[in-house]
């Protein structure tokens, strides 16, 4: 299994630039919002030999219109050419209601209109997507599950698994975890990181904790039915301690057989 | 959530509902974003009650603006802000707005104060892995065109992909949303 740190800015870049050197991590993974206006030559200067992977948060490509589309998409292939990413992999949101745009994202409607607008970025894309499944925050995400089955089924693509999402779904009142892991979907590329209760039991993945026991759980299980990662990022960037990083680091490293 | 939440909508529905509570937390977010870096703007609102963050948002969604990086510059208007402090925080707020959005192929954004057509704001997004992003102040020269006086309300701003390339003389402008 390859260990990963994401990339989100500079900040967290230095401290996993020290995972790496101590032997903690095996590649980054730039979530390229923030990255995409860089030239990607000078970025693998910077990083050496050291794979990347890349995360895609705001392309919001469930709402632009297709002509801005089209220029994030080549400004992404230029990266994946340059770069070589073990994957790319985006997310299905919704960032607007009525053409206004939202503080955070919302789920999408499960439906087919919107398994159309996935064929369609990721063939602007040019490459195989890994999608990431939502951390539901109410019982109206039941639908994830079967949309990703549609998506392996129609459109050849498999998920970027987030573990610690799952459960934070099934805390919300969406699917049960485990019935990813009982699935037929490819899990391998993952995520994990640590979520919290806010407010009115509403459960978040807040990135800003340590991963907590329940998505370890779910790790090692699916690791038993020969289907645990083989690459995991551990995403931390709120609240941002090294140390409790490090320490997810070590955990995942045990929790996973090596593979 | 089916339609973009206002504060007089929620104020109307029940608060015993997922629904309300995702809403509620989407507008506190918004109104945290509006005026937590905004010291002299907050003491705007504090002298100027009816106009308060919730009329302001009330009439903005029901307006259908975008709500983007330039809501900021709305609320400038719709406050009324005089003071080059006070545009100088909402015109920062808009920039780290316009930065954070993962579409933006462009490296950079100036925006002129209102207030004085010579003084400027820049934002540069993430330079490299080890350098992030920054807000610059700068001064244009008066001699140019490029500080020219607006026919109207509006507040300019351009683009550009080179930081270190010149700025050109033209200018977009943003013109009040609420007033069109």
């Amino acid at each position: 299994m390859r260990l990963g740190a994401n990339i989100t800015r500079n900040a967290n870049f230095k401290m996993a630039e020290v995972f790496n050197r101590e032997g903690h991590l095996d590649f980054y993974e730039l979530l390229l919002d923030n990255f995409l206006h860089l030239d990607p030559a000078q970025i693998r200067r910077r990083i050496g030999d050291t794979p990347v992977s890349f995360h895609i948060m705001g392309s919001r490509f469930m709402d632009r219109d297709e002509s801005r589309l089209a220029v994030m998409a080549d400004r992404i292939r230029r990266f994946t050419a340059e770069l070589e990413p073990l994957y790319v992999s985006d997310h299905i949101l919704r960032w607007t209601l009525g053409g206004q745009l939202m503080s955070d994202a919302i789920e999408i409607e499960y439906d087919e209109s919107n398994l159309r607008r996935v064929a369609k970025w990721t063939g602007m894309l040019g490459c195989q997507v890994r999608f990431e499944n939502y951390a539901s925050c109410s019982p109206e995400g039941a639908g994830q599950l079967d949309f990703f089955k549609a998506m392996k089924a129609d459109l050849g693509l498999e998920p970027l698994f987030d573990y610690s999402n799952a459960v934070v779904a099934e805390l919300n009142g969406a699917t049960p975890a485990v019935e990813w892991i009982e699935s037929d979907l490819d899990l391998t590329a993952s995520h994990v990181s640590g979520f919290r209760e806010s407010e009115g039991s509403l459960y978040i993945d807040s990135h800003d904790v340590r991963v907590g026991e329940e998505s370890w759980e779910l790790i090692r299980r699916a690791d038993a039915n020969g289907k645990g990662p083989t690459t995991l990022v551990i995403e931390r960037d709120g609240v941002v301690d090294q140390d409790e990083w490090e320490s997810d680091f070590r955990f995942a490293r045990a929790a996973v057989s090596a593979r | 959530m089916r339609r973009y939440p206002s504060p007089s909508a929620l104020r109307r529905s029940d608060p015993d509902t997922r629904a309300y509570l995702l809403a509620d937390m989407h507008l506190r977010n918004l109104q945290h974003e509006l005026t937590d870096a905004v010291p002299r703007v907050r003491e705007v609102l504090a002298g100027n009650a009816p106009r308060s963050i919730q009329d302001f948002l009330d009439q903005v969604i029901a307006a259908g603006h975008a709500m983007d990086w330039t809501l900021h510059f709305e609320l400038g208007f719709f406050l009324g802000l005089e003071d080059s402090t006070a545009w100088a925080e909402v015109v920062a707020n808009g920039i780290r707005k316009w930065m954070r959005d993962a579409s933006a192929v462009d490296s950079w954004i100036a925006v002129r104060l209102p207030t004085d057509a010579t003084r400027v704001l820049i934002g540069q997004r993430t330079q490299s892995l080890d350098q992030g992003p920054r807000l610059l102040r700068a001064r244009l020269d008066d001699s140019r065109d490029a500080t020219a006086p607006l026919r109207g309300p509006g507040i300019p701003y351009q683009v550009g992909r080179h930081f270190d390339a010149p700025m050109r003389h033209e200018w977009s402008v943003y013109t009040p949303w609420l007033q069109q």
